[in-house]
Order: C-alpha cells, then structure tokens, then sequence
C-alpha cells in the first residue's frame, strides 16, 4: 500500500491537485482511496488530501491510513500534522521557509501554484510518466507557468523514486463517492425527477442529478429550502414516479414534518440524511452519526418507519435501491442515513464491482396500478388480508382518492369515525413495516463463531472490516444495514457465541448501542466513541479497540 | 374523452362540512364546472389543498386530490406538475396557508411559472382556528389575537406574485359563480403559473367582511392590464378589482412531457463516471 498526503490552504487548489492524481491513478487500474479534511469554516483555513493507493489490482479499497508514504506541506502546520505519521521522517517536502524540510526536499513555489509543484513531486515519487500527468494538468490549467512548476516538483520527486513505481495494470477502474453512488443507485431505480436544496454534505447529490438526468428526459429543481423539496418529492412520489429527498442535520429539522405526513398519508417516500457534526449548524464539514436517534423517532405522533444504513460507497448502490423497492411495498417512510465521511470519500475501484452492484436490484413498484382502471368501489387505505393496500396514481380511472394527513377512513376522507379507524387503519397502518422482508439485515465480516465481535456502520464499515481481516478467527464484524425494524432475530443468532462486543460509532450518546440493546443483553458490551468530527485512520481504530478490550494481540501488523 | 363531463362528475359525493353560507362552496363549484367545461377527465386532474376550512376541498372533488400540510400546496404540486406534466394540477387553499405560512413557495412558484392554477380561498380571518387575524386583515382588525386591533399592514398577494414574475393574476369572489368559473377555466388554460384570489367570506369569524361587503366593493375589468403602470394603478385605485388583471407569456419548456428515452442504464451509468 502506498500513502501520500498534500497540505496546503483552502483556496490553494489542494483538491484539485488532489483529483488529478487520481484520476492518473485511476486510468492506471490501481484502487485506491481519496480522503479530503475540510476546515470546520466552509471557506478559509487549512485543508488535505490523503490518498491510499492498493499495490496490486485490488476489488475493495484500503480504509483511511494512518502511516504515510510521501507529504507535500505548505506550512510549519503542515509538518506538525504529519510528520509523526510519516514512516520516513525524511520524506517532507515542501517550501523553503517550512521547519523540518530538508535542503534537498525544499523548493520555491509560488502560493498558486504550490498545488502543482507537489502534484510533480508525488508523480516523480510514484513513476508515473510524465505525459500522462501533463495531459490532465493541461487539461485544467494554462500551459507555460505551470508545466515549468510540474517539471521542478517531478525532477525532485525523482530523487525519492519510489522502488515499486505505478504502471499499468491494465483494469478499467471508476472512482465514485457516496452520493455518486446514491445517484448510481437511484438511476438504476428509476429516479428520473429530484427537488433539492443545497446543503454539506448532501450538494453533490443535486449537482450530480443536475447533470445527470435531463439526457433520461427527466430533470431536478433546486427549490427554496428543505421543506419545499420534501412535499415536491411527496408529490412526485403521489404522482406515480420514483424521487428521494436528500439532505443534512438541519435540513432534516425542516423535512420532519412531511415525513410524518407521508407516513400518514401513505406516499412511498425515500429520504437520505448525510449526517455532519451536530446539533444546530453544527460542524457542517466534519463526520458524525449523531441522527440515529433522532431517525428512529423523528415526526409527531406514532408511525411505521424502516431506517437503513449503509455500510460501504458500493453499498450506497444498492441500499437506494432497496430502499425505493421498500418503500413501494410498505407505502412507509424509508430513511437512509449515511454519514460525512462515507457520503464525501471518493474510492477507486474495478468497474465491474460497481456494475454489479448497480445490477444487483430489479425494480419492484410494490402494490401500485400505474395504468388502466380499477372496477368497483375502490378503498385506497384498505388493507389486503395481511399485506399493504393498493395504490394507484392519477391517470387510473376509477381509482380517484384523496391523499390526507388528516386522520381518514379506508376511502381517504378526514372527519372519520375515529374510534373505529384507529383500532382499524391506524393499527395497520403503525404496524406494517414491524418486521420487514430484507435479505441482508446486515453483513458479517471474519469469522462466525469468534468470541469478540465488533459491531458499527457507515464510515465505521472499512475500519472494522480492515481490523476483522487482519486478526482472523478472534473477530467478527457485523456492519449494520437495517436499524428499524431492528432485526432481532437474526442479530440473536450471529451474536449467539459472542462473549465481548464493541460497538463503534461516532457519536458521545452511544445511540447504535442503544438501538441495539434488545439484543445486547448478557453480554460484556464496549462503546468505542468518537465526536470530534474526524474519521478514524486505520492504527487510531485498531489501537482503541485493543485499549478497550485490553489486551495485546500479537499478530497486528502495526 | 367523453363530450359529455358537468360538474357533478367532478364531486365524489361526500358532503361538505363547511358552514352554511361559506364562500367555499362557490369555489369548489368553480373548478368543478370549469373542469368540466374544458373537458378534463376527472382522472388526469389533481386538486392540491393546504389546511384550513379552505383545505377540506380536496376531500369534496371527484378528481385526484391530496390534502397536504400547512402552506405546502405549491411545492407538492411542483412535484406533481413537474413529474407528469400531462396532468391538470390546481392548487388551492386559504389565506393564512399561502399568505402566512407558505407565502415564500407562492414567490418561487410565481419565479418558475410553474403551470398550475393556485386558487387562494381569502376570507381575512383564520376561520378554522375561530376567528384569528390573518395576514390579509384590514389594519386596526380585531380579533381574539389582535384585541386592540391588528398592527400589522395587510400583504398584498396580487402585487407581491406580479413582482415575482407571475404571468397569469385574477381576482373574484364566491358570490359570483359565472365570473368565478370563467376566470378559473382561463387560468387553466394559461401556459404558466396562475395565481387566481377569491374573496371567499367567513360569515361566521369575519362578519364585517361578508358578501355584502364585497358586492358593494367589486368592480369588474374586462381585460388584463397592458402595461405594468396599468396594473398597479387598477389595483391602488381599487383592491377589489375583479377578472383577469395581468395576462404575459413567458418560457415553459421544462415543463413538457418526457421524452422516452430508450438508453440502456447500465452504459448510460458507466459514461457518467468511467
């Protein structure tokens, strides 16, 4: 595994520099992972971007690394940050004026500009040839200055050539963040129309859809705040066709109404939360599964809700597209919470990974008559023996209802006999995602019968997958996807010879825990938590976890 | 298409709960017989309505029709509208939903020429709730929320969407079905946005301003002002103006009807990122 990292200040073209390299990297084959730090302010401060670059052809990408190959530093900041992760203290690189820089790694580039002189720099340490890089710099850039300041970083680059230099491994690679994979997903499931507004870290998805749904004849709007969007998504939704609504903390304030009127007035309804550091405006760039809680409750009154979690990018892929699936069937909201760290990181993996995954779910539009007619008196709320009611879009002939988030009958209308609908409609109506058909409540990593588990999800899913392969037979991992309806049953049973638990999560209330409890009981259980807003790197993880259980384990690598 | 539709084939048959005597009724005969009289089935029409006495209309139409919450008529219809265009959408609603609580969307629908017919039930009072101050209240307006009289300027919805880009603006009033149904089968048959405001009494929260109070205020202008001096002056010189006051053309486009696009996802997909 290699590992670089560029420092610099935002507004110094960091991320840009950043993107070149892995778009190089990628049309090289190599998987890999990108990490960005955003300054807690949106604008203005420090900013970096790591890379953690597989050696060989690889289908999953590394987890966030801790120890590092190769960093290109602005300022004395910079050292400070990374010289301790550095595995060769020597290899520092950067301005003239920067403590702890060697003579020899030292150079003089200008404020813009420093992005390019380090883009040379990591090129000539990777061996990657020096056209191939030029062709996307000059993409982006003017030539003249900057192939003069490409040039003075890869001639020092090439001082610290790399001994297993990069070549072409000749695999067709993609690179793709989690919201690109909502957007995959959410494509692959028929989503032709979305209403956003903009938020971090929820943007790409509007910006994605922006550009990518009008050549499928369909089209987004970028509407006036988190309320609007979420009642066009419910009218779209009533219409006959498939949207999600996407958005962070405080949007998600604004949006908790309309989950309750489509609970109430049973429109299939998607919505994704991007969780950031809370509560309020929070830290809006930095990564915390603090929601959860919030999630499983959210709206007044009591309703029927299915909250689902992603575990990894390719996982985004499919979950979407489940949850479209589910939310047709049980006419209930479906919540996908994801968290910063995992919706912003970009992997760079095989194509065919990410083809299969967006084949990996058929379109299913549940109960739903989207053309014809319905004969007879039609009931839209009426339950069908056990299963969820019929719905129909406008268009069908006779199947004409009113959709209400007043309390109704079985035809729609408000001003019911309310002592009958709620021992009848509404009981059905609060009960009928109890226990939902989902093939993979969650997935297990290592071993089944290992007497430790550690459980998590989200961005969490790489560490403790990571952790789980490097120290087989003693874990297993348990990456959650489903949180409501609590998969109980088959939680029992995987945790059946599990003896010590942690669960790791990145919030200071414990909240997967607590949703967790049923199933935790009579075991020795852990909290692994961090609220800080940054994502752990792969010895941070690993060393916490065996802090907390206590005891050293030979075979960990580091 | 049956040649044939009236009125009635656009009732469900449930009755109304609305007071007798509520401006309501005249509304919803409005948009029954317009429907009808352009000849729009039942099927393809959705009636959008907010809360409020004024919201229950959607529980009384024989069309589509969903009841939303307070002040979110115009965004639900966006998705409505926008996702299937073919569709006849109104939306309609009182004045506190979308002069007090949903004003903001009522610009942005004005902004987008959202093809939708959004028809504002004003009866100056929150009559659902018994009679408080709503934001079309004349000023020194007493009520059990303002009892030394209301403070505050009343809005001025017609002004504040022509402002916002609106190309279609008409008043009425429930006492005069005819006109009522002619203005809303025009606002129908306007490629845009139209805002359409209805003085609609509350006879039993706001007896001060009951049918009375209109019919002596009202006067009709035959056609929409030409030019924007025009406008403004008609609507200083009387409030109370009725008929089709602003009539414009403006760009529709992104609101037509999806084309089918026969692309095979997969590789579609695989463009957008590889």
């Amino acid at each position: 595994m290699k590992s670089i990292a560029l420092f610099g200040l935002t507004g110094q073209g960091i991320e840009t520099a950043g993107e070149i390299l892995s778009k190089v990297i990628e049309s090289l084959g190599y998987t890999h992972r990108n990490w960005r730090d955003f300054s807690t302010i949106i604008r203005g401060g420090y900013t970096s971007f790591e890379i953690y670059i597989a050696d060989k052809y690889e289908t999953e990408s590394p987890p966030r690394l801790e120890e590092i190959d190769l960093a290109v530093v602005w300022t004395d900041e910079g050292v400070d940050r990374y010289l301790s992760r550095l595995k060769d203290k020597s290899m520092i690189f950067g301005p003239a004026n920067v403590k702890s820089i060697s003579i020899d790694h030292q150079g003089n580039p200008p404020k813009l500009g420093f992005n390019i002189w380090s883009l040379g720099i990591i090129c000539g340490h990777l061996g990657i040839p020096y056209q191939l890089v030029m062709k996307e710099v000059e993409m982006r850039f003017k030539k003249g200055k900057n192939s003069d300041l490409f040039e003075s970083g890869y001639q020092l680059g090439l001082t610290v050539r790399s001994e297993e230099p990069l070549s072409d491994l000749g695999v067709e690679n993609a690179t793709i963040s989690g919201n690109d994979a909502l957007c995959l997903g959410a494509i692959a499931g028929d989503v032709r129309y979305y209403y956003g507004y903009p938020i971090t870290p929820a943007s790409e998805i509007l910006e994605n859809l922006s550009k990518w749904l009008p050549p499928l004849g369909g089209g987004t709007f970028q509407v006036e705040d988190e309320i609007a969007a979420i009642h066009a998504a419910l009218g779209c939704s009533y219409a006959g066709k498939r949207t999600f609504v996407a958005t962070s903390g405080p949007g998600l304030a604004l949006m908790t109404e309309g989950l309750g009127y489509a609970a109430a007035t049973e429109i299939p309804l998607v919505l994704v939360d991007n969780q950031r550091g809370g509560p309020s405006t929070g830290m809006p760039t930095k990564t915390e599964q603090s929601d959860l809680l919030h999630l499983m409750n959210a709206g007044h009154g009591e309703f029927a809700r299915i909250l689902l979690t992603p575990t990894s990018v390719l996982d985004c892929i499919v979950t979407i597209q489940e949850a479209l699936n589910l939310s047709e069937y049980y006419q209930c909201p479906v919540i996908i919470a994801l968290d910063l760290d995992l919706a912003l990181r970009k992997i760079s993996i095989p194509w065919e990974r990410i083809e299969s995954a967006i084949s990996s779910v058929e379109i299913d539009r549940g109960p739903t008559f989207l053309k014809s007619s319905i004969e007879g008196i039609y009931k839209r709320f009426a339950a069908v023996g056990s299963s969820p009611p019929i719905r129909t879009v406008p268009g069908v002939k006779g199947g004409a209802y009113v959709a209400s988030g007043d309390e109704h009958d079985e035809k729609g209308l408000m001003e019911p006999d309310f002592k009958k609908v709620r021992r009848t409609l509404h009981i059905r109506r609060l009960n009928k995602a109890n226990s939902i058909q989902y093939n993979r409540p969650f997935s297990r990593v290592g071993d089944e019968g290992s007497p430790i588990t550690i459980i998590g999800t989200g961005a969490m899913g790489e560490l403790i997958e990571n952790f789980v392969k490097n120290n087989p037979g003693v874990y297993q991992g348990l990456l959650i996807r489903q949180l409501a309806p609590l998969p109980k049953e088959e939680l029992t049973v995987a945790l059946k010879n599990a003896k010590r638990i942690v669960v790791a999560e990145y919030n200071a209330k414990a909240q997967i825990r607590t949703i967790l409890e049923s199933v935790l009981e009579d075991k020795e259980v852990h909290s692994l938590l961090r609220f800080d807003g940054e994502h752990f790197t792969d010895k941070e993880f690993n060393e916490e976890i065996l802090a907390i259980l206590n005891e050293v384990t030979s075979n960990l690598t580091n | 298409m049956s040649a044939s539709l009236t009125a009635k084939d656009f009732s469900n048959g449930n009755s109304p709960t609305w007071c007798p005597g509520c401006g309501d009724f005249g509304v919803l005969r409005g948009i029954q017989g317009a429907l009808a009289k352009l000849n729009i089935s039942p099927e393809n029409s959705v009636l959008v309505s907010g809360i409020g006495c004024s919201g229950k209309i959607a529980h009384y139409f024989g069309g589509y029709s969903i009841h939303t919450t307070h002040g979110r008529t115009l965004p639900t219809a966006l998705g409505i509208k926008s996702s299937r265009p073919e569709l006849t959408v109104i939306a309609a609603g009182g004045d506190g939903d979308g002069y007090g609580i949903g004003v903001g969307h009522l610009i942005h629908a004005a902004r987008r020429n959202l093809p939708v017919t959004y028809i504002v039930m004003d009866n100056s009072v929150y009559g659902n709730t018994k009679g408080q101050t709503s934001p079309t209240s004349p000023l020194g307006y007493e009520s059990s929320t303002s009892p030394e009289g209301n403070l505050d300027l009343p809005i001025n919805p017609l002004l504040l969407a022509w402002s916002s880009g609106a190309t279609f603006i008409g008043q009425g009033f429930s006492g005069d079905i005819k006109q009522l149904e002619d203005l809303i089968t025009r606002g129908i048959q306007h490629e845009g946005f139209s805002l359409i405001n209805v003085f609609s009494p509350c006879v039993v929260f706001n007896k001060a301003q009951g049918y009375d109070f209109y019919k002596e205020k009202i006067t009709y202008q035959d056609q929409p002002a030409e030019i924007s001096p025009e406008f403004v002056s008609l609507l200083s010189e009387n409030p109370f103006t009725a008929g089709v006051l602003w009539q414009n053309k403006k760009d529709n486009t992104r609101y037509q009807e999806q084309k089918v696009v026969n692309t095979d996802i997969l590789s579609y997909l695989k463009a957008r990122i590889v």
